[in-house]
């Protein structure tokens, strides 16, 4: 019973993460239909900068959010112009293979630069932690889990009160009338996009003090970000928040009790969804209409 | 006469905006009903409705007086009921044979069939040649202008030799000769004893082919009748002109 | 036979014969290792495009099956001594019928999503699958893999059988591809593909066409998969579910293109060397990796349709010219709108 409060606490810590790196990706579908298969990529990039930032320039990977959020909302506003407003046709389906691309790009740009030897952003806390009620708790997961709280709801405010977030939301729920009401739909993809990838590498930034990584992680991460989307209703951030709480808590009761299969949870709850409710907790069923 | 389909009651509604309304109507087997309202009055939900493309929250339709339980679309055209759509669905990546064979039921011979099996040709060549579309034939049914699709279209949903054929809108969008030209099929579909229940927002032409006139508001029937009569009804007056 | 059948049987004869010929013209062992890739490759393409370019379904999991072929025949014959080496081969047919009746509930349970979310649950197979091939280690050896006894062919020819094998499954996969194409079956996957709603409201039992075309997918993926398990003697999860493999077959069926009878074909002909010739001079390195997303970046932009669509749209747009010019005015037919 013990251990199995443990699970919930550490799986609602790491969900928060999660939930930071998939209401980009959530994001991101519902206001442009494109999935992003290289939003995983973009946490491990996040990551390495947090990883660079730390080793070469000591500063603590907390602090390096800030500017790493914000290189990679230009990184992302130019892969946006550079590869996904050139897609016409068939972008739901294009998008995924040319993401796909982009996303092995940015691996092998990782590998030129940092080898593919695992690495970890080992800040003096790293291997702390401090007794509540009888749990440890480790200092830098709660500290991640804060951190994506703080910007997570940042992004609801500036989604709820901004002119920005109102041309965002307006794209989301019906393109065809935003354009009417002078929305600019592309440039507001653009920086929807960038916004995407810039919670991506803030989440990796912390991600990165939590558990090792090289280019090659962002395969077992994607896996963890498409299974949240799914149960969470495509192009739902709300639902994106919820489904990773919830998968971080699956997640890591599995993890406990058998550890070699807890990534196998994930898809395990895809499964359920498909069968009972394959639109998501929030999504739109697949009805059509006209 | 017998009801060939009847709907009870049924309500459908999307988050909180309600489509349609406890709606119940019948339609004649054999009858050409009209069905008409303002723009976003529910027609076309109620339609999607009928014919399993949306599930409804509740009430229940009945076809020959049997009850649908769930309503499917591959079913119910097998059933006998076909439909077209407001925006005139065809394959433009198709020709316009092969548009015309795939609406021909098909069992598990479809493996081993040829697309276009020589007994389906005749019955292709047949209906390309009521609806003039034979110098196209093997034409890309992308390359067809809209009215002529909207032909195509409605040329498919007779493949399947339907019962009750459910037609949305299919004079929008479409120039006034071409509209005399569907009128005219709709006319010999309806002499050859198929049910037909029809979509239009323009009373005119309703008021042209129809015995029955159903009005929908607001996803709520306010009248029912032959045409003439349901036109001077008050309710249907404040409807359309929004008193 | 119409004129156009008549073509095309004498372009396939062509190709096969040439197919054929050559592991006995050019018996360089690399030359007939690269050339068998192709097949493989070709044999994966035109499977694939039964469901990803027929029905426009962005299958995702097609490797799984592939890796499910591999260790199914690996499995089968690990302890089984190989007399004549040539069992293996006629095992590979019931292993690919085994495993399309396997793949039909798993289809069964994919198709109830469509585009973008089915690409996702199918790439979440892929995953779910080499979950399974790491941490079975009782069955699959785990990350050590898996070895088979070496196959008792002559050495200087050793790769001549596999590659003959591996042509007959091309052949069969192209008959397959072919027919369901001409069929009526055919036309009721590109009607999904068209516009899947309106194909049920039609009539066309969507559903079991659907998933038709995915057992057909399945069963010969993993036929390519148990052939190259057997050629490679050994063999580890991570080659034989390797996501980057899922997406050169994609890559593939879009540069030959995708919906039509040949150009998997090419495509893989095209690009399994390439791939073969990178991965061996930079290794599984990070250049490789970059080398291939860049081809990729290139080929959605610049070739989304693919070559034969490409070509075969130019030729129709010259022939029709010139029949234009021949014929003079348009016929009466295009003007009754």
């Amino acid at each position: 019973m013990h251990l199995l409060i443990y699970g919930c606490i550490l799986g609602i810590l790491l969900g928060g993460v999660y939930g930071l790196m998939a209401s980009g990706l959530a994001l991101v579908w519902g206001i442009m239909r494109v999935l992003n298969i290289a939003q995983a990529v973009c946490v491990i990039l996040g990551s390495y900068l947090a990883f660079t930032a730390f080793t070469v320039l000591h500063v603590d990977p907390m602090l390096a959010v800030l500017p790493i959020s914000v290189v990679m909302f230009v990184f992302g506003v130019g892969i946006y112009y550079a590869f996904l407003r050139p897609i016409r046709r068939d972008r739901e389906s294009l998008s995924i293979l040319v993401t796909y691309a982009i996303a092995i790009g940015i691996e092998g740009a990782l590998g030129l630069i940092y080898t593919t030897s695992l690495q970890h952003t080992g800040t003096s806390y790293a291997t702390q932690s401090f007794e509540v009620g009888g749990f440890q708790i480790p200092t830098v997961e709660l500290y991640a889990f804060l951190i994506s709280v703080a910007i997570l709801g940042l992004l609801a405010l500036m989604l709820q009160r901004t002119r920005l977030g109102r041309a965002l939301r307006a794209a989301t729920q019906n393109p065809t009338a935003a354009r009417l009401l002078g929305v600019d739909i592309d440039r507001v993809s653009a920086v929807g996009f960038g916004i995407g990838i810039s919670t991506a590498a803030a989440a990796g930034a912390v991600y990165g003090m939590i558990y090792s990584f090289n280019p090659n992680s962002h395969y077992d991460l994607i896996g963890i970000l498409l299974a949240i989307v799914v149960l969470g209703g495509f192009g739902s951030m709300r639902g994106a928040i919820v489904a990773a709480l919830i998968l971080g808590v699956i997640a890591s009761v599995v993890f406990i009790y058998w550890p070699l299969w807890a990534n196998l949870s994930f898809f395990g709850v895809v499964v359920v969804v498909l069968l009972f409710r394959p639109q998501g907790l929030w999504g739109v069923p697949n009805w059509a209409t006209q | 006469m017998t009801a060939m389909l009847e709907v009870r009651g049924v309500t459908k509604s999307f988050g909180g905006v309600v489509a349609v309304d406890h709606c119940t109507f019948s339609v004649a087997a054999g009858s050409l009903t009209g069905l008409i309202g303002p723009n976003g009055s529910g027609k076309t939900t109620l339609f999607n409705v009928i014919t399993g493309y949306l599930p409804s929250d509740s009430g229940e339709i009945r076809l020959d007086g049997r009850l649908i339980r769930k309503p499917d679309p591959t079913w119910l055209y097998r059933q006998g009921v076909a439909r077209t759509f407001q925006n005139a669905r065809i394959f433009p990546e198709l020709t316009l044979r092969e548009n015309l064979a795939l609406a021909i039921p098909a069992g598990w011979r479809m493996l081993l069939n040829i697309a276009i099996s020589r007994a389906d040709r005749e019955r292709i060549d047949e209906a390309l040649e009521i609806f003039g579309l034979s110098p196209l034939a093997d034409h890309r049914a992308g390359e067809l202008s809209y009215g002529q699709s909207r032909l195509l279209e409605f040329a498919t949903t007779l493949m399947g030799r339907p019962r009750l054929v459910l037609l949305d809108e299919p004079t929008a969008g479409v120039n006034p000769i071409m509209i005399e030209i569907l009128e005219n099929h709709i006319r010999r579909l309806h002499e050859t004893g198929v049910t037909v229940l029809l979509v239009e927002h323009r009373l005119e032409i309703l008021m042209r082919l129809c015995e029955t006139v159903i009005v929908l508001d607001q996803g709520a029937l306010i009248a029912e009748g032959p045409p003439e009569r349901v036109r001077r009804d008050p309710k249907v007056l404040d409807a359309y002109l929004g008193a | 036979m119409s004129r156009a059948t008549k073509a095309g049987a004498i372009r396939a004869i062509l190709v096969f014969a040439l197919l054929l010929a050559l592991p006995f013209v050019f018996t360089d062992h690399w030359i007939v290792n690269i050339a068998f890739f192709g097949l493989m490759f070709a044999v994966l393409a035109v499977a694939w495009n039964l469901i990803g370019g027929y029905a426009g379904y962005i299958w995702l999991g097609s490797i799984a099956f592939f890796g499910l072929g591999a260790y199914a025949l690996a499995i089968t014959f690990q302890h089984v001594p190989l007399t004549s080496g040539y069992l293996p081969f006629f095992a590979l047919i019931p292993i690919g019928i085994a495993i399309g009746i396997v793949s039909i509930p798993l289809a069964l349970l994919l198709l109830r999503v469509r585009a973008a979310t089915f690409a996702v649950v199918s790439l979440a197979v892929l995953f779910v699958a080499e979950i399974f091939a790491f941490n079975l280690d009782g069955l699959t050896g785990g990350p050590q893999g898996l070895g088979m006894a070496l196959p008792p062919f002559v050495v200087t020819t050793f790769e001549r059988p596999f590659y003959l094998a591996m042509l007959v499954l091309l052949a069969a996969v192209m008959f397959c591809s072919w027919y369901l194409a001409k069929s009526k079956f055919g036309l009721m996957l590109f009607a999904i593909k068209g516009d899947e709603d309106r194909a049920r409201g039609l009539g066309v039992r969507t559903t079991t066409v659907k998933v038709i075309a995915f057992a057909l997918c399945c069963g010969f993926t993993g036929m390519a998969g148990g052939l190259w398990a057997y050629y490679i003697t050994w063999i580890y999860p991570q080659f034989a579910m390797d996501p980057n493999t899922m997406f050169a077959i994609i890559l593939m069926t879009y540069l030959g293109g995708k919906g039509t009878l040949w150009g998997p074909v090419l495509g893989a002909f095209l690009l399994a060397p390439a791939k073969e010739y990178f991965a061996y001079t930079l290794g599984g390195s990070a250049f490789y990796l970059i080398a291939y997303a860049a081809l990729f970046l290139l080929v959605m932009f610049f070739l989304p349709r693919g070559v034969v669509p490409t070509v075969a749209d130019f030729l129709a747009r010259h022939r029709r010219r010139a029949a234009v010019l021949a014929s003079g005015p348009r016929p009466a037919g295009e003007q009754v709108a």
